[in-house]
């Protein structure tokens, strides 16, 4: 058995539809929601951490995952909100920060991310951003990062799925988490339940070839069938992503036929 | 007829030396608040944002908003005010689309300069530049980027005639400072009305004033020293020359302060004080009881006593 955690990226440009499906999956157990995207299409900071500030009245203790690079908009804002949703969430908040590739963006992050006890404009005088965020030390991921890059921000990575198809041995970083991509999930959690047992143990063993810690499914918000996806994750995926390797071949089925049974 | 507005301010998750807290806890508590005036049936919640501020006061005041609005069911939220020459349209106009979709028609985006050096030079932006920097955002959130505001409200504070004017002539509100008496409110409403085009929005004028309606179980001593001690904090801010180095002057000027513009005693004498503002021309009403350093229980007490006693007859003034 680990410790392993099952999160879910709420994939959507719809807020409304990325709240109502931060508050499902409160309802249904998991353990996170990330909001945002690994790729440079993601949305900007203002909208990402104005999502969160909305999901973090409606949820109360599921995780808060922001995703994000830090392009063009000012650090001090991305500081600010930062503290802002971690205070305001009672200290739920982890940061998955995307290399956007130009030179020195791992030098922005940590500046970033030491904001609360230094910033680099001392106009007129030496200032600090407030207010510091509810925990001492906020989990954060670095995605497209190598080993030397997380180490400098005491980051764990964020890996996309196909990262991983490429990776032969444990990672050397203290926290690791995979992303499986929308169309992956969607075919993963559409199998009929007598197929779903050898494609969960497939997921399973492409995580523990690495050592995640977590597994971050990405979900469309707004689809009609969102809750019932989520429910599957949190019934019959979850489990099987934490128990001991040999047990999936009668934790799947059991949990399907649970859920599946009477109410 | 016209529909008077009663709102409340204005919160601003500060833990300050008059009541030092955990952050998180003035989050909680603002919540606590903005649901409690939700469910007593005031119409508006408005919020402040300063930044690098030793008591931690909220800087991001749609990040907050957001938190706000999702929390409650029916009020407005306004961000009052927010400093754009400092956030920029641009981020500006994302998060108000988010609030929008999240919490439709129920953001008012008060607009302000700001005036702080340290707040433009933690951004690595000049004071100096503000107005310029303030015109162009505008110009961006009324022309090119308003489609993607959805129904945020526009106000505009500051009592100046080219604020009002500006306002004005874009369909926006007004929020007249405390530091206006009522009949300044005249000269204000005048202004706004002759230079008003209609926009998508319900234009109104805005009066915020420190109100603190008192009752057997307190007369208000406690609410005018902790707010006397507010404007001994602000005139380091605001104050120059001598004064600033002079505490008594500092003292004398939070004393003076408190006794010309909050409005402290019974529910009669409160809206005796607001009703020539309402005569005159005023929409909407903002009672300031809230800010640094007052305590959260009376805060509940204070919203409930206020919500039975002064709110009806305000909007019975229309």
């Amino acid at each position: 058995m680990n410790g392993r955690r099952v999160s879910v990226m709420l994939s959507s440009t719809d807020a409304a539809a990325v709240l109502r499906g931060a508050e499902i999956c409160e309802r249904h157990g998991i353990d996170g929601v990330w909001v945002g995207a690994l790729n440079t299409a993601a949305p900007s900071t203002a909208t990402l951490f104005t999502i969160l500030g909305a999901v973090s009245a409606r949820t109360s203790d599921i995780r808060l995952g922001a995703i994000f690079g830090l392009g063009a908009g000012n650090p001090l804002h991305v500081a600010e909100d930062i503290g802002v949703v971690d205070q305001a969430s009672g200290g739920r908040l982890e940061l998955a920060v995307v290399n956007d590739g130009s030179d020195g963006w791992i030098e922005r992050v940590a500046t970033l991310l030491s904001g609360w006890s230094t910033w680099p404009y001392p106009v007129p005088d030496a200032v600090v951003v407030t207010p510091r965020p509810a925990q001492p030390f906020v989990p954060r991921l670095l995605v497209r990062a190598d080993a030397s890059a997380a180490e400098r921000v005491h980051a764990g990575v964020m890996l996309a799925a196909s990262d991983v198809d490429v990776i032969t041995s444990p990672v050397s970083i203290p926290r690791v988490a995979v992303c499986l991509p929308i169309a992956d999930c969607r075919s993963l959690l559409r199998q009929p339940a007598a197929a779903f047992g050898d494609a969960v143990v497939a997921v399973r063993q492409r995580l523990d070839i690495v050592g995640a810690d977590e597994i971050v499914l990405e979900l469309a918000a707004g689809d009609p069938a969102f809750e019932a996806v989520v429910e599957r994750v949190a019934v019959v995926l979850g489990p099987a992503m934490r128990c001991v390797a040999s047990d999936i071949g009668w934790l799947v089925p059991d949990a399907e036929a649970w859920r599946s049974g009477p109410r | 007829m016209r529909h008077i507005e009663v709102g409340l301010g204005v919160w601003g998750m500060q833990s300050p030396y008059m009541r030092p807290a955990p952050v998180a806890r003035t989050y909680r508590e603002a919540v606590r608040h903005a649901r409690l005036a939700d469910e007593l049936g005031f119409d508006s919640f408005w919020m402040g944002e300063h930044r690098v501020s030793y008591c931690g006061t909220c800087p991001s005041v749609l990040v907050a908003g957001a938190h706000l609005l999702a929390a409650t069911e029916r009020l407005t939220f306004g961000a009052g005010v927010l400093l754009l020459p400092i956030h920029g349209a641009r981020r500006v106009a994302d998060a108000c689309a988010v609030i929008d979709a999240v919490a439709p028609g129920r953001l008012r985006l008060g607009l302000g300069l700001g005036y702080r050096e340290s707040e433009f030079g933690a951004a690595g932006r000049q004071r100096a530049q503000r107005l310029s920097l303030y015109t162009d955002a505008l110009e961006q959130l009324v022309g090119s980027l308003r489609g993607e505001l959805g129904s945020t409200e526009l106000w505009f504070t500051g009592d100046a005639k080219p604020m009002i004017q500006r306002a004005a002539s874009v369909g926006g509100s007004i929020l007249i400072s405390q530091n206006m008496t009522n009949d300044d409110v005249v000269w204000i409403a005048d202004l706004y009305k002759s230079n008003l085009r209609p926009g998508p929005q319900r234009p109104m004028i805005s009066l915020a004033r420190e109100v603190w309606a008192t009752s057997p179980d307190d007369d208000g001593s406690d609410y005018a020293r902790r707010l006397t001690a507010m404007w001994l904090h602000y005139a380091n801010e605001w104050v120059s020359g001598a004064m600033k180095d002079d505490p008594t002057a500092r003292h004398e000027f939070a004393d003076r302060r408190t006794k010309d513009t909050a409005i402290i005693g019974g529910p009669d004498e409160i809206v005796d004080a607001l009703a020539p503002a309402i005569e005159r021309g005023v929409d909407q009403v903002i009672l300031k009881i809230q800010f640094q350093g007052m305590d959260s229980d009376r805060i509940d007490d204070q919203m409930r006593l206020l919500a039975t006693e002064v709110a009806p007859r305000l909007r019975e003034l229309s």
